[in-house]
């Protein structure tokens, strides 16, 4: 890695896209020039970190040991988060017919809790989560994104990842 | 004789002060400390070390005692007012976060966080006298003012709890915004306000029919919506102004209590949670917990007069009686 990093032009960090962890996890400490790693390995973008205290986390955090044993990732999260948002409409709608319970979900005022110190809604041109990205090293979250500072007309959760005018790609209408 | 003169002239003294000195005390949930603020001179009288985390405080109706919910040890400590001793501590259950006292001082009802409990303590035996199961994550505590309804807030369930107070059970379940955090009643008992902290409002719901009868929203110009998160609630005994702390949105909103019109949005410290007002009414206070002060606001003109920085997380806030 060294040498590999070696030739690089002027950098203040290297960020790895390496989804499938073949090489990213060898940078950090292994850089020609002393440098954070970011992104595959380093500091790690991900939706839930078992470290996450704030907003409440630190009670689900406890919930999930107690209940299974081991401490809660991302998956978890995910799991919880899709249940979660039935189980809103669920209450909210006072129903469990699907069709009520999708309506309510597709309402563009929807919302719901995730421990993520804001709301999470959904984006309605491709039905993605809008939520806040947890920064975390092995150990500890560094920091949440978005970053103070980035604005958007919309939501600054949308400066997050690919917005609708910078895609060309239309999620097939049901 | 000097006896009576030293006397006459600290009643002359009293009757002729502007404004009362109460005690304010902080929690500061980050260096596990109570930080003492003179309500007077609005400056810094003492720090107190406590137990880990403590976040609800609470005076005893008589002044002698603060109590101290410190979560991460499982327990209330209870402090002398006068030398700041710990005196002893109360079977809270695990991880305590909010109390309240019955109005006649008898019993301290706390929210177990991590248990979905309310515990219910007699203060005379210092024993628990009973538990009641709620929603997940337990957190506001709001007592009528004729103790007979506790109204308890379960973060996650998203509901606030009536509970009757003579027979330990909840008679009804209202669904209110999420992440309810706390709840306050009206004085003349006739409502009780519920802030939801990610859903942005406040519930209005009538104590007698259960309905939510009015959703106070807040819109602050350059802010995100997102940045609105309602926590702290107070309401003045005449029942007509209320103060709302907003989280991030670092303001307090201004209410008319009989309009739910937002009259005004008062710029604090940091994050603030908490909010306390003096017994005379003069003075509402403020705990900013990532600028690390408390704000002190004139209840009359609502001006913000200062603020006093004091320890780490400032989380909750009581006011001495006297």
């Amino acid at each position: 890695m060294p040498v590999f990093t070696q030739e690089a032009a002027d950098h203040d960090v290297i960020v790895a896209a390496d989804e499938s962890e073949v090489f990213a996890t060898y940078l950090p400490y292994r850089t020609w020039i002393p440098r954070p790693v970011a992104g595959s390995a380093g500091l790690v973008p991900s939706s839930w970190h078992p470290s996450h205290e704030q907003w409440g986390a630190k009670q689900i955090q406890n919930r999930f040991v107690k209940a299974t044993g081991r401490r809660m990732n991302s998956k978890d999260m995910q799991a919880w988060t899709a249940v979660r948002i039935i189980g809103e409409a669920a209450t909210r709608t006072n129903s469990g017919s699907p069709e009520k319970i999708a309506a309510f979900i597709k309402d563009p005022g929807f919302s719901i809790a995730a421990f993520k110190g804001q709301r999470v809604t959904f984006r309605p041109w491709n039905w993605q989560l809008r939520q806040p990205v947890l920064l975390s090293d092995a150990r500890n979250v560094v920091s949440v994104s978005p970053q103070e500072g980035f604005l958007h007309q919309i939501s600054e959760l949308d400066t997050l990842g690919i917005d609708q005018p910078e895609t060309n790609c239309k999620l097939k209408q049901q | 004789m000097f006896a009576r003169v030293v006397i006459g002239t600290l009643l002359s003294a009293a009757l002729i002060s502007p404004a009362a000195a109460y005690s304010i005390y902080i929690s500061n949930e980050k260096d596990n400390t109570i930080t003492v603020v003179d309500s007077k001179t609005m400056e810094p009288v003492k720090t107190v070390k406590v137990g880990q985390r403590p976040r609800g405080i609470a005076v005893t109706n008589d002044g002698k005692f603060i109590l101290v919910c410190v979560g991460d040890d499982d327990t209330i400590e209870v402090l002398d007012a006068a030398t700041y001793e710990r005196v002893g501590t109360l079977p809270s259950g695990p991880d305590p976060e909010l109390q309240v006292l019955s109005p006649d001082g008898t019993r301290l009802y706390v929210a177990n966080e991590d248990d979905n409990l309310v515990t219910i303590i007699d203060m005379a035996t210092k024993s628990v006298a009973g538990e009641i199961p709620v929603g997940v994550e337990p957190e506001g505590m709001g007592i009528s003012p004729d103790g007979k309804t506790l109204v308890n807030t379960s973060e996650t369930t998203n509901m606030a709890h009536f509970i009757d107070t003579a027979t330990l059970e909840i008679k009804e379940n209202v669904l209110v915004d999420q992440r309810p955090r706390f709840a306050e009643f009206k004085s003349d008992n006739s409502q009780v306000w519920v802030s939801s902290e990610i859903g942005g409002t406040v519930s209005v719901i009538d104590t007698r029919t259960f309905e939510i009868v009015k959703k106070i929203a807040f819109e602050i110009r350059g802010l995100r919506p997102e940045a609105i998160q309602p926590v702290g609630v107070r309401i003045t005994k005449d029942g007509k102004k209320a103060f709302v702390a907003l989280g991030p949105a670092n303001r307090v909103a201004v209410i008319d209590a009989q309009t739910y019109e937002v009259l005004d949005y008062l710029l604090v410290g940091q994050r603030v949670w908490q909010l306390g007002l003096t017994p005379d009414e003069k003075l509402l206070i403020s705990t900013n917990g990532v600028s690390n002060d408390i704000s002190i606001i004139d209840v009359d003109t609502l001006e913000v007069l200062k603020s006093v920085p004091v320890g780490q997380l400032p989380w909750g806030v009581a006011v001495s009686p006297n």
